[in-house]
C-alpha cells in the first residue's frame, strides 16, 4: 500500500530525500497546472513549480497535519505566482470592460450549452483564441481561483483555504471572472461583433 | 416553480449550480428559472464553455513537464546535507479534541508554571502564619523521653531526642 501523504511528510521530517522525491512526483503536475494557468508561459510555470516545491521541503516543519498537504502547496503556489506578478512588475493585461452588472444590460448571445455541447464549442479554433486571449486578461487571482476551480476541482473553501481568503471572495472572484469572460467573448459568439464579420 | 424575472442574484444560484455548490433545497428552483431566463442561460452557456476550455488545455500534454524536468530543478538546489530535521523541527503539530498545538507549547506553559510555582512557594520563603505554631508532642519512651515537634506542614517533622547524661542516642526501630 501507497504511502499516505502524511506519513510522507513525516518520512521527509526525518530526513528521506526519497519521500520527498515521491511527494514531489505525486503533486508535481496539479501545482504545475495551477502556475501555467495564471502565468501563462511554461517556463516561469516550470521555475514556479520548483520553488513552490523547495519552499515545501523548507517549510516542511511548520506543516499543520489537520491541514491537507495538496491544499498547502497550493497556497504556497498561488503565493508564490501572485509575488511573481508584483517581482516582474507585470500584472496580467486588463482592459476596460463594459459594465458587467447591470440588470438591464443586454442578454449575450452565447451558444445555448443544451443545443452545442461546450467540447464540440472549445475545439472550434477561433472560440480557443478567443478564450486565451479573453483568460488572459483577468487579474492574477481571479485566474487562481478559476484554475484552482476549473481545474482542479477545489470547493469554494479549498479555494479560500489555498488562497488565505474567505469563501466570499472566492465566490465573487468566481463570478466576476466568468462574467468578464462572458462579456469578453460575447463578440466572438454567434452574434457577436466578431461573429457577424 | 421557477423563479420569474432576470437578477445578478440568480447569476450567483447558477454559477453554484455549476460548481456542485448549491444546496439541494435551492436547485429545482434554479433549473426552472434556467427554462425562462435567457441570460442566465447564456451566462451558464459561457461558465460551461470556459471550464471545458480549461480543463482540456491544461490536460494538453504539451504543457506538462515530465518528472524528471521538474525534479531536476528541485534535487539540484536542495541543502546538501539533507539529514534529519532538528528536534525543535521535528516537533510536529498535535491534533487534540479540535485544537492543534505543538508539543512545545505545552512544554512552554509547563515551565512558565513552574517558575510561577516557583515564585509563590510557601515553603521556606514566607513566613509561617502566626496561627501556625509548632505543636509539640512529648513521648514518654521506656528508657529515655522523645519530644517530637510537628510545625505547620505534615510532611515536616522534627525530633529532638534528650536523655541522660551518658545514654547513648538510639534511635527507635
Amino acid at each position: 500500500m501507497e504511502p499516505t501523504d502524511e506519513e510522507l511528510v513525516e518520512q521527509v521530517r526525518n530526513g528521506e530525500t526519497s519521500a520527498f522525491r515521491t511527494l514531489v512526483e505525486r503533486h508535481y503536475q496539479k501545482v504545475f497546472g495551477v502556475a501555467m494557468g495564471m502565468v501563462r508561459n511554461r517556463d516561469d510555470a516550470l521555475d514556479l513549480t520548483q520553488e513552490a516545491f523547495l519552499h515545501v521541503h523548507r517549510s516542511i516543519s511548520g506543516f499543520r497535519s489537520s491541514a491537507k498537504f495538496s491544499t498547502w502547496v497550493y497556497r504556497i503556489v498561488t503565493n508564490l505566482c501572485l509575488d511573481h506578478f508584483r517581482r516582474v512588475g507585470r500584472s496580467p493585461q486588463t482592459v476596460e470592460l463594459p459594465p458587467l452588472l447591470e440588470d438591464d444590460a443586454p442578454p449575450m448571445d452565447w451558444p445555448d450549452p443544451a443545443a452545442e455541447p461546450p467540447d464540440d464549442a472549445v475545439h472550434r479554433s477561433e472560440v480557443r483564441r478567443a478564450l486565451d486571449g479573453a483568460f488572459a486578461q483577468l487579474s492574477a487571482p481571479h485566474r487562481a481561483v478559476m484554475v484552482l476551480r476549473e481545474v482542479e476541482g477545489l470547493s469554494y473553501e479549498e479555494i479560500a483555504e489555498a488562497m488565505g481568503c474567505s469563501v466570499g471572495t472566492v465566490m465573487s472572484r468566481l463570478y466576476y471572472a466568468r462574467k468578464r469572460l462572458q462579456v469578453l467573448l460575447a463578440s466572438y459568439g454567434p452574434g457577436g461583433a466578431e461573429g457577424k464579420q | 416553480m421557477g423563479v420569474k424575472g432576470h437578477s445578478r442574484s440568480m447569476e450567483w444560484l447558477v454559477m453554484q449550480a455549476h460548481d456542485g455548490q448549491l444546496p439541494e433545497r435551492h436547485r429545482a428552483a434554479v433549473a426552472a428559472h434556467l427554462v425562462d431566463c435567457a441570460e442566465c442561460r447564456s451566462y451558464l452557456g459561457a461558465t460551461r464553455s470556459v471550464s471545458a476550455w480549461l480543463r482540456s488545455r491544461e490536460s494538453a500534454p504539451e504543457f506538462s513537464p515530465a518528472f524528471s524536468e521538474v525534479w531536476r530543478g528541485v534535487a539540484s538546489r536542495l541543502p546538501a546535507s539533507a539529514g534529519p530535521l532538528p528536534w525543535w523541527g521535528a516537533w510536529r503539530w498535535v491534533k487534540l479534541g479540535g485544537w492543534s498545538f505543538r508539543p512545545g507549547w505545552l512544554a512552554a506553559v509547563g515551565l512558565t508554571a513552574a517558575l510561577l510555582l516557583l515564585l509563590v512557594n510557601p515553603y521556606g520563603r514566607l513566613p509561617l502564619p502566626q496561627s501556625h505554631e509548632a505543636s509539640v508532642a512529648f513521648v514518654e519512651a521506656s528508657d529515655y523521653p522523645v519530644i517530637v515537634m510537628m510545625p505547620a506542614h505534615p510532611h515536616e517533622m522534627t525530633v529532638i531526642w534528650l536523655f541522660e547524661q551518658g545514654a547513648p542516642p538510639v534511635p527507635p526501630t
